[in-house]
């Protein structure tokens, strides 16, 4: 993760500084990137995110105060963001594209091992779309971005304890409905 | 004591100490219970995490879009303080509008008509309850309202007067204590506003 962002360049670029906009996009894009993808797992997808954000956040530079994380921030515009594009339609992430993102994450003893994994992971995926928006957003804020239940809490603004509802309940959504994909295709349980 | 098969929720949810959750993950493969919740655990989280970056051409072409963009937007202060001035010039450009429309607006010659003469029909039960003004001397007496005030008998007189039969025999009895304590019948009491 990049070092946090001073609040000083914050407001130079709240000013209208270009040169201060410049190193806040530099020093927080990547990260901001990242999010978006594990959110929507479409290049184009995680741009337009992108993008938007920047463009909101810009826009409210000026009453932010000083206070947190000005990373933490732009993933609650991003975050936001995302839900109402979910709320709106379905996402449409193609699978292949999470199964090829973890190819190379883990050392598979087997080729046995690493099949059956990419075939649970996009059974997984694929029940993770099916849930709405809220927990999906939950749910990939905590696995894909590695936050804790209270991370997620903060940035989706709701209590620690509403999150881990949204965890278990999609936890065995994503079970069921997993194993009701790999059974319906013929697969093997792990 | 909790068993391991206890611990997986606590574990799912990233709350147990390091040495537990190796402790689970060690026994997760040989048990019935645990062992499918544990591998999609496994999968979410080891498969969900690595995205890829976008390329070097692609990242700075985003860059430039985003600042692009941003300037091409004004200040988010100077924005905030236009959209209030014009949110407040349109309200006062709708007032004018209304209230031009209103001083313009032809003015219709009004006849002063008493409301017994729309409503006469209606309020009848209503203006009853107003007691008859007291007979007064013509000279010291104000001028006569314009609004006729109806009396019950005035409503109910003519009503009554319009039943036959038994009905009118009922209405009869009914009136029979009226007759006894001296007041007119209502059917023979006419209507004394004038024609």
């Amino acid at each position: 993760m990049a070092q946090a962002v001073a609040w000083e360049l914050v407001r130079q670029a709240a000013a209208g500084q270009a040169d201060a906009r410049r190193a806040l996009v530099e020093a927080t894009l990547d990260d901001l990137w990242a999010l978006a993808m594990r959110l929507v797992r479409r290049q184009d997808e995680a741009e337009t995110i992108v993008q938007e954000t920047y463009a909101r956040a810009f826009a409210a530079l000026g009453g932010l105060t000083p206070a947190g994380r000005f990373e933490g921030f732009l993933a609650r515009v991003a975050t936001n963001l995302v839900l109402e594009r979910w709320r709106r339609r379905r996402p449409t992430a193609d699978v292949s594209e999470v199964d090829a993102a973890s190819s190379d994450a883990e050392p598979w003893q087997t080729a046995a091992d690493k099949e059956e994994h990419g075939r649970l992971l996009a059974a997984a995926w694929q029940a993770i779309q099916d849930l709405s928006p809220e927990p999906r957003a939950a749910m990939l804020l905590f696995y894909a971005q590695e936050q804790s239940c209270r991370q997620v809490a903060e940035v989706m603004d709701v209590p620690v304890g509403t999150v881990k509802t949204w965890l278990h309940r999609a936890r065995n959504q994503v079970r069921q409905d997993a194993e009701r994909i790999l059974h319906g295709s013929g697969a093997a349980q792990p | 004591m909790k068993t391991p098969c206890d611990r997986i929720g606590e574990w799912l949810d990233d709350e147990t100490r390091p040495p537990i959750a190796a402790d689970l993950a060690a026994h997760a493969p040989g048990c019935d219970a645990c062992r499918n919740p544990v591998a999609l655990e496994r999968a979410l989280r080891e498969g969900l995490r690595d995205v890829a970056a976008p390329d070097a051409a692609r990242r700075a072409a985003l860059v430039n879009g985003i600042l692009r963009a941003s300037s091409a937007a004004p200040p988010a202060s100077g924005r905030r303080g236009r959209t209030v001035f014009w949110s407040w010039a349109a309200i006062a450009a709708a007032a004018a509008i209304i209230l031009a429309a209103v001083l313009a607006w032809p003015q219709v010659p009004r006849n002063p008509i008493s409301p017994t003469e729309v409503f006469g029909d209606f309020l009848g039960p209503l203006v009853m309850l107003v007691p008859p003004a007291p007979q007064e001397d013509a000279a010291t007496a104000p001028p006569a309202p314009s609004a006729e005030v109806l009396t019950a008998d005035d409503v109910f007189g003519v009503f009554w007067s319009d039943f036959e039969g038994p009905l009118a025999v009922a209405l009869g009895a009914m009136e029979a204590p009226r007759v006894a304590a001296g007041i007119p019948a209502a059917a023979a009491v006419g209507p004394t506003k004038e024609e």
